[in-house]
């Protein structure tokens, strides 16, 4: 083969390899965002390897001091709540760019210090606590994602902590009191139900519930434990009641510890029969199996190890990973679900510039 | 020893002395009223934007137009190109303008050509949200290539394809594209006689 026959060669050989260079694939991919002081980073995580990318256009312009982020179920919205300006910011979310634009003008909170948000299973209406007015605040969604605020603000006693929407009832959780305030919704209006608010004994950091409405577990910051109790609720008569749970307080440790764990806050997998407890002293995360009567009982991998001082707990869309929040080392920690229901590390920790304040994530 | 960087003005100065000396070169090899064989593309081009490192969902197809102005065959088939691309999509647009040596081929009056060009690029990202930082950068780039042009007549011919392995330096990272055009060849001036088998 001469010199040029050996060119030639070489030319129909690129044109190949253009042509196989141009058919590669992409798995699936959702979307992280995470609200801090600078701003909002978002990240486009791998479905399959678990690799997280940022978004080159993060970070995001949003309101003084923003908190609480909540992903529309459509994914197609965001809401952040702006702590200093008293406002909701609403965006657009760029499935493809991962970008997204604001709409302005930003919504009136509905009360002072807005943070912790939640949306109805329909996407349909946002609650918003105010910490410094001590109320709760809801929102109608409009079709294209703007916020109407529905009703007068529903006050509780003090402030409200976090919010978490179950069974058509909203449940608030205020530390101060030790206190779990219950409202019933109804196309938007907040109403009081009877036998609120729920004292919780041992004290409140934050509440979740299952889907069901049936268990309500409330982290104690102060004693490491979590308190259980069994939902009594009457649509009829709209009343509520709680039980203790047999063995309730349940202690986040295994064996005793001079730290104290400090539990902040727990999640539910999503057949609700396992909960996951983010120790904020520690640096860990709590294993438990939910029983039928409500009873937690720690996994024999009681925890696993995250970063430090994690606060926040969010589910991925594919209910398969648990992302966490860590403030005090500023990153995000990435959870897969073993098939024994105990959490292992998936994919590198996602390092934010700021201490992460919020985790919302679209599909 | 410190070497010191040359001023815009005198890089600007060496490459007209180069474009002199090559226009020199051709004239030296051609009879003085001939004019030289100008090549000039237009056509279709398809640029696939490596944009999944920027955290897009996919590598993004960015549509345009491409224009060359080559002259093909200044040594045993060697020549220069100038090449001005420009690719847009909703979420993206990218200008190229480069230069650079190509060495054409002929088999049974099929041109085969392959091209290494050089310089800048603009790339802007359009869909940025509420963004804080600045989308638009302008860096490097690097094209290597090739493609073939079936002739229609004297002076017309079709670029069946030309495809380059496009790298260029946007935000902060080296972009690794691919760039694929067709369109229309048209040949200015006497032909030349490119090698062949």
């Amino acid at each position: 083969m001469n010199l040029r026959q050996t060119i030639t060669a070489l030319l129909m050989s690129l044109l190949a390899a253009a042509g196989l260079c141009s058919c590669g694939s992409s798995h699936g991919t959702h979307l992280l965002y995470v609200t801090t002081g600078q701003g909002i980073y978002a990240y486009r995580i791998d479905n399959k390897s678990r690799q997280s990318t940022s978004i080159f256009s993060a970070p995001f312009a949003v309101g003084n001091a923003s908190g609480g982020i909540v992903i529309s179920p459509s994914g197609q919205f965001a809401y952040v709540a702006n702590e200093d300006d008293n406002t909701i910011s609403q965006y657009k979310i760029d499935p493809v760019s991962g970008a997204l634009t604001e709409v302005l003008p930003r919504t009136p909170a509905g009360g002072f210090s807005p943070n912790s948000m939640v949306m109805d299973t329909s996407g349909s209406t946002l609650f918003v606590g105010n910490q410094l007015s001590n109320n709760v605040s809801a929102f109608s969604v409009g079709s294209g994602g703007t916020l109407s605020q529905m009703s007068a603000p529903a006050v509780v006693g003090s402030q409200p902590s976090n919010l978490v929407f179950a069974n058509g009832l909203l449940f608030v959780a205020v530390p101060n009191f030790s206190r779990v305030y219950v409202f019933s919704v109804s196309s938007g209006a907040l109403t009081a139900v009877n036998g609120s608010p729920l004292i919780v004994s041992n004290g409140v950091a934050s509440v979740t519930v299952d889907p069901s409405a049936k268990f309500l577990y409330s982290p104690s910051l102060s004693n490491s434990t979590i308190s259980a109790y069994g939902i009594q609720y009457s649509s009829s008569t709209n009343t509520i009641s709680l039980a203790v749970i047999p063995g309730s307080p349940f202690s986040v440790n295994s064996t005793t510890n001079t730290t104290p764990a400090a539990p902040v806050a727990a999640i539910f997998d999503t057949t609700a029969t396992h909960l996951y407890v983010a120790n904020f002293g520690v640096g860990s995360i709590s294993q438990f199996s939910v029983g039928t009567d409500g009873s937690l009982k720690l996994l024999t991998t009681p925890t696993v190890s995250v970063g430090t001082n994690p606060a926040l707990l969010i589910m991925d869309t594919d209910g398969k990973h648990v992302l966490v929040g860590n403030i005090g080392s500023k990153n995000v920690t990435d959870l897969v679900i073993n098939s024994d229901a105990t959490l292992g590390t998936a994919g590198q920790s996602i390092t934010v510039p700021g201490a992460p304040q919020g985790l919302g994530i679209a599909k | 020893m410190r070497i010191p960087r040359l001023s815009p003005t005198l890089t600007k100065t060496a490459a007209l002395y180069f474009a002199v000396f090559c226009f020199t070169s051709l004239a030296s090899g051609q009879s003085f009223f001939k004019m030289p064989e100008i090549n000039v593309f237009a056509g279709y081009s398809l640029l696939r934007f490596d944009s999944v490192p920027l955290g897009y969902s996919q590598t993004l197809n960015l549509h345009g137009g491409n224009v060359e102005v080559s002259l093909p065959d200044l040594y045993q088939g060697l020549g220069i190109v100038a090449d001005f691309s420009g690719h847009h999509s909703p979420q993206a647009e990218q200008f190229n303008f480069m230069i650079g040596p190509q060495y054409r081929h002929e088999v049974k009056s099929v041109q085969l050509f392959g091209n290494l060009l050089f310089g800048k690029t603009r790339t802007r990202l359009l869909q940025v949200g509420t963004s804080l930082l600045e989308p638009s950068t302008v860096g490097y780039s690097v094209a290597f290539g090739g493609g073939i042009d079936v002739p229609l007549g004297q002076r017309f011919s079709i670029r069946a394809l030309q495809a380059d392995y496009f790298v260029n330096s946007a935000f902060g990272d080296k972009r690794h594209n691919m760039r694929y055009s067709t369109g229309v060849v048209i040949r200015f001036g006497k032909k030349s006689e490119a090698p062949s088998f």
